[in-house]
Order: structure tokens, then sequence, then C-alpha cells
């Protein structure tokens, strides 16, 4: 589920040469898709793992262990392509990933329009890929093989949607993919506003730590002198429940 | 009574449930969202808690932060100000989640938790770092250390915890204050020596054992320690106090050398002069530790006079050091509880107010840490049978230990999940991976294949109770709180050198972890069949985790980091899942069957 938006694709085919100009930036970005496809594969086997209809739960368990086995092809390629040091180093975060616990956070019709959206992107962003790596086989073929399951995991949370709109629940699936869409939108939104957020109050602080900070800077240095460690006789402070109200 | 202890925004979140003095449940948030040594506040910790209980936040008469607040938010000011203008970055960083979160943490909790402000109450750190060592312990009277980072302001503390007619109490005796600690001495040098601050301790713990102490003078000039056990840093040498980033100075780089890149390459025994200096450097730093602590429980001993101790505190858990303090020390018994850091400050918290404030008379010893979630045998069968998982069930649990024993007889390595998590940073026998520790070999394979981790870090063995003193060697009479907990390492004894090589580090210690048949039945049962056949009741017991990833909760995590790693079988209950038949799941004819999108309802 590597996220990238289908209608995209063509930006991923004009900026692809520079992405992937050389082989220690594919090898960098292989390693950055097996981390993210791990953690997909932790996300769809959490969904498994909590899922109590019987089919539902045997899909996800499947479309886990495709993710797993998509981190494995990036991981061993990237391996293959760069041999160096860092690339043995990184390693070790080749095995870690982290889980967002998707399907605890969504209900199931969200979590499963949420699957198929981020297929369908995956698999456009992946076929963009594919037909840039047209000359180095073994990677056109890796993202062919790739692509496969991705259309495997389309097909499924699709018939899954299909399923519940035939037995009446259209507009809720229309709504969740809505929802998901928006929330796309919404979180790249709010990703920018928190670094521009970060920003601003990071100089007004800044600011602030030089105009502020120095007049009880000089204050503080002359009432308390600095520590010079040693033993405090302790004073019995927190022992009742008014003192326990208090948050200092 | 029923309270709710929570400890957060440092690292190792977490939530414990205190019923009228009973612990009921007590649990890390980092199990529950997957994020290692998750800072954040507990909500899914908090929620298992009341799951467990069958409670609604609404029947907690309090819920208690472990700590003061605004004392660890004014520690933060005076110390910007003491230190304008080098620290800017850290004043930004810092002041910046104060003011976005910490200061409003109240207003988060009734939020999120969904509680009433009149619920939240507020401990102290290291109150609460006492409070849950002596209230847990078998002890009535009882010198109580504590000694981690820092708290609110104080690093290292002294109390006497008494508990006659009149209830439970713990008094303060004495305390030292930021900067100077001996838990950010340690801390600063696992920075420096290229490990992860909060995460890396341990490994600089396994590769002081490879060194020679050599740098004792200089670690003399870093920390001068009174005769009564206060310390004084010279803070030329470190900045943790003001750096947003860093915790030493280029002064301590001119001092040892200079620092270990982190994910440097470290060969160990050393071959390289670097090498060499970074593990004589932890030698060092290991031993001057070791050698504070025990003067700090002398400290704590002239001053209360009793012959228990209770340690807590990140520092207690520097299982090396418990050893000196077992063997040298002035105190007769030692008891430090499973959950030591951070951790466990939420059950303190909770204990405290239960015991202290609430009047409410303490309850046996806890002398089990299985306080996690369980894992429902049925939700395993299901979860298998749906997902086509090939698996054997057994029906009794001696059946599935005597299978078990076959596979580890076989040389093989297995995950091992049973009833529920441990609280605090060990396996125990609830999440575990096992293997056979005669092997030579199986140290490195567990380091290299299983978990990924570092080659020089050593592995635990799990023994049976009555076989320990023929495996090790512990001061006499004085083990019985340390060893359930894995809370100090013991010197293999000559046979056990020989016998179990995979769980003897090259200083000849082990930290040996005592199993029970009356605390943890299953586990001890499986060392029996083992020990039946093969003459050894110990197992090579390790964390059921990979490299910075926190130890597994449910079925399904195991079930995934079983298949990440080169382990050969998995048993969950009393369920065994073989990876020779799990293999042919991952295979892409597999995978490629679309039956089941076809095989719809309608």
């Amino acid at each position: 589920m590597i996220s990238t938006d289908g209608t995209l694709s063509m930006f991923v085919r004009v900026i692809a040469p520079v992405v992937w100009r050389n082989d220690s930036k594919v090898a960098a970005k292989f390693r950055r898709f097996s981390a993210t496809e791990a953690g997909s594969a932790l996300d769809m086997l959490k969904a498994a793992e909590l899922e109590k209809d019987s089919r539902r739960r045997k899909l996800f368990f499947r479309h886990a262990l495709d993710e797993a086995r998509h981190s494995n092809y990036f991981r061993d390629h990237a391996r293959q392509i760069d041999a160096s040091e860092a690339g043995l180093n990184s390693r070790y975060d080749l095995i870690h990933a982290t889980r967002q616990n998707l399907y605890q956070g969504l209900p199931l019709v969200d979590f499963v329009a949420f699957v198929y959206l981020a297929e369908r992107r995956g698999a456009a962003h992946f076929r963009s890929l594919e037909s840039h790596f047209k000359d180095r086989p073994e990677i056109h073929d890796l993202f062919k093989r790739i692509g496969k399951d991705e259309n495997f995991h389309i097909r499924y949370s699709k018939r899954l949607l299909d399923e519940w709109t035939r037995e009446g629940r259209g507009s809720e699936v229309r709504a969740a993919l809505r929802r998901i869409r928006l929330n796309r939108a919404w979180d790249a939104w709010r990703r920018s506003g928190r670094q521009m957020g970060d920003f601003v109050s990071r100089l007004a602080l800044r600011i602030s730590y030089f105009v502020v900070v120095p007049p009880f800077s000089l204050i503080q240095r002359v009432l308390q002198p600095q520590q010079h460690g040693g033993w405090l006789t302790a004073q019995q402070t927190t022992s009742n429940m008014d003192e326990m109200e208090k948050m200092f | 009574m029923k309270v709710i202890g929570i400890s957060a925004y440092f690292h190792d979140s977490s939530a414990a449930l205190v019923i009228d003095g009973k612990v009921v449940a007590a649990a890390q948030e980092e199990r529950f969202t997957r994020i290692k040594h998750d800072s954040g506040l507990p909500l899914q910790a908090v929620r298992f808690c009341l799951d467990y209980a069958g409670l609604t936040i609404d029947e907690i008469d309090h819920i208690v932060f472990y700590e003061k607040p605004l004392q660890r938010f004014e520690r933060l000011l005076v110390t910007h100000l003491a230190e304008f203008p080098k620290g800017g970055g850290q004043f930004v960083s810092s002041i910046g989640r104060w003011l976005s979160r910490r200061l409003w943490m109240k207003n988060e909790w009734i939020r999120e938790l969904g509680c009433r402000a009149d619920q939240i109450l507020c401990s102290e750190h290291h109150l609460s770092h006492a409070a849950a060592a002596f209230l847990h312990s078998p002890y009535e009277t009882a010198a109580i250390v504590t000694a981690d980072g820092v708290g609110e302001w104080v690093t290292t503390s002294i109390y006497r915890g008494i508990t006659d007619s009149s209830g439970s109490r713990i008094e303060k005796l004495q305390e030292l204050i930021f900067p100077h600690s001996i838990g950010l001495l340690y801390a600063a040098i696992t920075a420096y020596l290229g490990f992860e601050v909060n995460e890396g301790e341990y490994k600089v713990m396994g590769l002081a054992a490879y060194g020679t102490p050599r740098y004792m003078a200089e670690f003399e000039k870093l920390c001068k320690v009174n005769d009564d056990a206060s310390l004084v840093l010279d803070m030329d040498y470190f900045c943790y106090n003001w750096h947003a980033t860093d915790a030493f100075t280029p002064a301590l780089e001119a001092l040892l050398g200079p620092a270990r890149k982190p994910h440097a390459k470290l060969t160990l025994p050393a071959v390289t002069d670097d090498d060499r200096r970074y593990s004589d450097i932890a030698a060092s730093l290991q031993k001057f530790t070791e050698a504070y602590m025990l003067k700090l429980v002398q400290q704590a001993q002239k001053l209360t006079g009793e012959k228990n101790l209770c340690l807590a505190g990140g520092v207690a858990l520097n299982c090396v050091a418990n050893l000196k303090l077992l063997s040298e020390g002035p105190f007769e018994s030692i008891y430090v509880q499973s959950a030591a850091g951070d951790a466990g400050g939420a059950l303190g918290a909770a204990l405290y107010m239960t015991h202290v404030i609430g009047g409410i008379p303490r309850r046996p010893e806890l002398n089990h840490a299985f306080l996690g979630a369980p894992v429902e045998k049925s939700d395993v069968v299901r979860f298998f049978s749906d997902c086509g998982v090939p698996f054997r069930e057994f029906a009794t649990t001696t059946e599935m230990c005597r299978a078990v024993v076959d596979c580890l007889m076989d040389g093989e390595v297995g995950g091992w999940v049973q009833g529920r998590f441990e609280h605090g940073p060990r396996a125990l026998g609830g999440r575990s991976i096992i293997a056979d520790a005669r092997q030579p070999y199986m140290r490195e394979r567990v380091n290299k294949k299983i978990k990924y981790r570092e080659e020089f870090r050593p592995f635990a063995p799990a023994c049976l109770a009555e076989d320990l003193k023929k495996w090790f060697v512990l001061p006499e009479g004085r083990v019985e709180y340390m060893t359930p907990f894995m809370c100090c390492v013991a010197n293999v004894s000559e046979e056990g050198k020989k016998v179990l090589p995979a769980i003897t580090h090259v200083d000849g210690t082990a930290r040996v972890q005592r199993v029970e048949a009356a605390h943890n039945p299953v586990f001890h049962e499986l060392l029996s069949i083992f020990k039946e056949q093969s003459g050894v009741g110990v197992l090579l017991n390790t964390s059921f985790n990979l490299k910075d990833e926190p130890i597994c909760n449910s079925h399904g995590e195991a079930f995934a980091t079983f298949m990440r790693s080169e382990m050969d079988f998995l048993v969950i209950e009393n369920c065994l899942v073989r990876k020779e038949d799990c293999l042919r799941l991952s295979r892409e004819e597999y995978q490629a069957d679309e039956t089941l999108v076809m095989a719809g309802r309608n």
C-alpha cells in the first residue's frame, strides 16, 4: 500500500528519471518501500486477528502475507543493487516496521474503502515504475509481480464494497469512500498546517528565548546560586489528599 | 477503592489498575501501539485495564499521575534560565512540547479518557518508584533507594517504608537533585558509546563484560562521589541539561577519545583499538556505577538501620550492579520489582494512593509479573483455522510441553506465548523466545537470525527453582526476591559453564530467572519435561520481539514476529505452529489462488 495518488502517476513518470537516477537511489527507495510494505503487512495482519468474519479474515490474512512478501522482494533487490556497507548496516532497519492501527481506528467499511483506494493508488504507481524500468528486466519484473498482487487486493476490496452495496448499504459505502478521499486531502492539509505551525511556533519561541529569558536569567542567577550537588534533607510533600490534588 | 495509575510523557508510558490493594492489571502502552518506549498518554493501556476488570472510567475513584508535572516544568525553566544563552535549541523543542500539550494535561485526560477533573491526582516521580517497590514487597519495614535519570528535580533518593498497625507510610529522608545523577551519567556514556539512550543501557552492560576498567581515573574526574554517597558531576563534560540532542560535550571526547558513531561496526572480542577502548569505557562505567550503588545503599542502611532494601528506578534494572549489592551490601534481603523503571511508576502511583493516602491495608507481595493482556485459546484456534495456518492443538499442556521439548531437543528455536504478558521489560515465560541453552551456536543464531541484534549481547537462562544452586552461584539466602524477575545476574557454576554455553556471558555470569511452579506453572512444566529428557532444567529465554520492537502482545503479533524471523516453531497456549508448514503460505502460487474472492456470499 505505497501511497501515491493515482492521479499523479503521470507526475511519477516525469520525475522518475530524477528520483531513480542511480543504483544507490534505487536501493534507498527500495528499502523505504520494503519498510512501508512491512508496515502494511502488520496492519493487515492485525485486521485479520481482530476481524470476526472468517472470509474477510482470510482475505486480510492473505493480503498481509502478500505485503510481507513484497517487503522481502524490495529488501532482497535493495541488497542486490547496493551491497555497500551502508546497505548492510541498514539490514536491521529492514525488518523494523511500524503499524498504523488502521483497523482499530476505522469502521470496517471505511477500512475496506481505505484498502481499496490505497491499493488503486499503489497499483497506478507501480505501473508507472514498471514502464520506467522497461530496460531493466529484473526491476520491471519485480513491479509486474507486485502489480499482480495489488490487482488482487483491488478486486477483493472492490468486491466487498460491491457486496455491501448490493445488501442495501450503498450510501454507507459511498460515504466511506468519500470520507477516505477527503481524509487523505485533510491529512495532507493538516500535515502542511502542522509544519507551518511548528515553524512559526519555533520562530516565536526562539525570539522569546533571546528577548524574554535574559532578564529572568539574570535575576535567577543573582537570587539562586547554582547547586553544587550533595544531599538535600528531604521534606515530605505529597502525604495527604490535598497535596495529591496539586500538580506542583 | 479503585485506582488507576498512569505514567506518561517521557518514556515507557503505562497504566495500572489497583482495586482495594489488589493489582488487577498493568501494561505498557508500547505493547498496544507497537511503538517502542511509547511516551504518549497510555490510552490503550488504560482501556485494557478497564476492560479486563469490566469497569468504566466513571467507576474509578482516582486516576493518579506518577509525578508532579509543574515541578518538572519548573526544573526545565530554571535550568534554561541558569544556562542562558546555551540552550536555545532545547528551549524551543521542550518548551514547545509543554506549551502545546503537557501543561494542559488535565484537559487532555478529560477529553481522551473521558474522566472527570476531580478524579485526577498527582504523586511524585521518585515517590511513585518507591511505592512500587515497597508496597509490592514482602517487607513490613525497609529502606528504599530510588535512582534514575531524573524525575521532577530529584535524581536519587532514600526513603524509609513502614507498615504497622497505623497503616503504611513512606518517609522521605534524603535526595539528590538534577543535574547530578548516576542515571544520567550512565545515559550520557551510553550515548557516547553510540547507543540510544533509554534503550542502549542494556547493551552497555553487555559490552562492559568484554572490557577492562582502565578508565576509572577518568570517571573520577567526570563524577566526584563523596563519602556520604552524594555525587557531583562535572558539567563541563555534559550538556544534557541544555542541549537539544547531545548528552556530552567535546571535553568528554578530549578525555576519553572520539565517541563511537551510532551503528558503527563493533566487533567483540575487540579487534581494533577503538573497539577495545569502547569496551573498556563500558567496563569502567559499569564498575563506577557498581561502586556508587554500593555506597548509596550503605548510606541508606546508615540512615534507616533497616535490614531490608527495596530498590527502584531505571538504575535498579542494572542487574550486574544488583549482584554486587546482594553480595557485598549491608542488607540481608533486597527486593526489585519487575518494572523498576518508569513503567512501574504507574503502579507505584496507584499503590501509593491506595495504601498510604487511602489507608487500605497492604496485600501479600506480588510474586509474579503476569499483569498484562491474555491470549484466549479459542481466539487462537479460530485465527489459525480461518487463515489456513497449519497447526496442532493439544488436549493438555503436558502434551503441548512434550511436543515443544521435542522441538527444542532437535536444536530448534521457538516463540512461546502463554497467558497474560509480563509487566516490565523482561520476558518471564509469558512472551518468550526459547531455545536449548546447551548448544554453543545458539547464542549467535538467536542474535543474528532471530532477533537481528548485536552479536555480543548475552541471553538469559530460565531455570527451575529447585535446580538454581546446581547451575548458578548466588549469595546464600538473599536471592529470593531478585531472581523471579531477572533482576540480578548470577555467576554460572563451573558445571554450568561447561553445560550451558549459550547463556553464559563472557564474564561467566548470567541474568538468571528462577521459575517456580506456584507462580508460573506451564513454564515450570516445560522446564521439568526438558529436564526429564536432557538432564538440564534450564532454557535460554529471551523476549519475544525483534530488534527495536516492543515485545508481542497478541497471538496475531506473535505470528507476525514468528514469520519475520527464522524461528522454527511457535506455540500459543496449546497450539503449535511449525515454520516448515507455514512456508507455503507465503508463496506466490498459493497467494494467487483467488477462489476466496469468488466465494462471496451472493
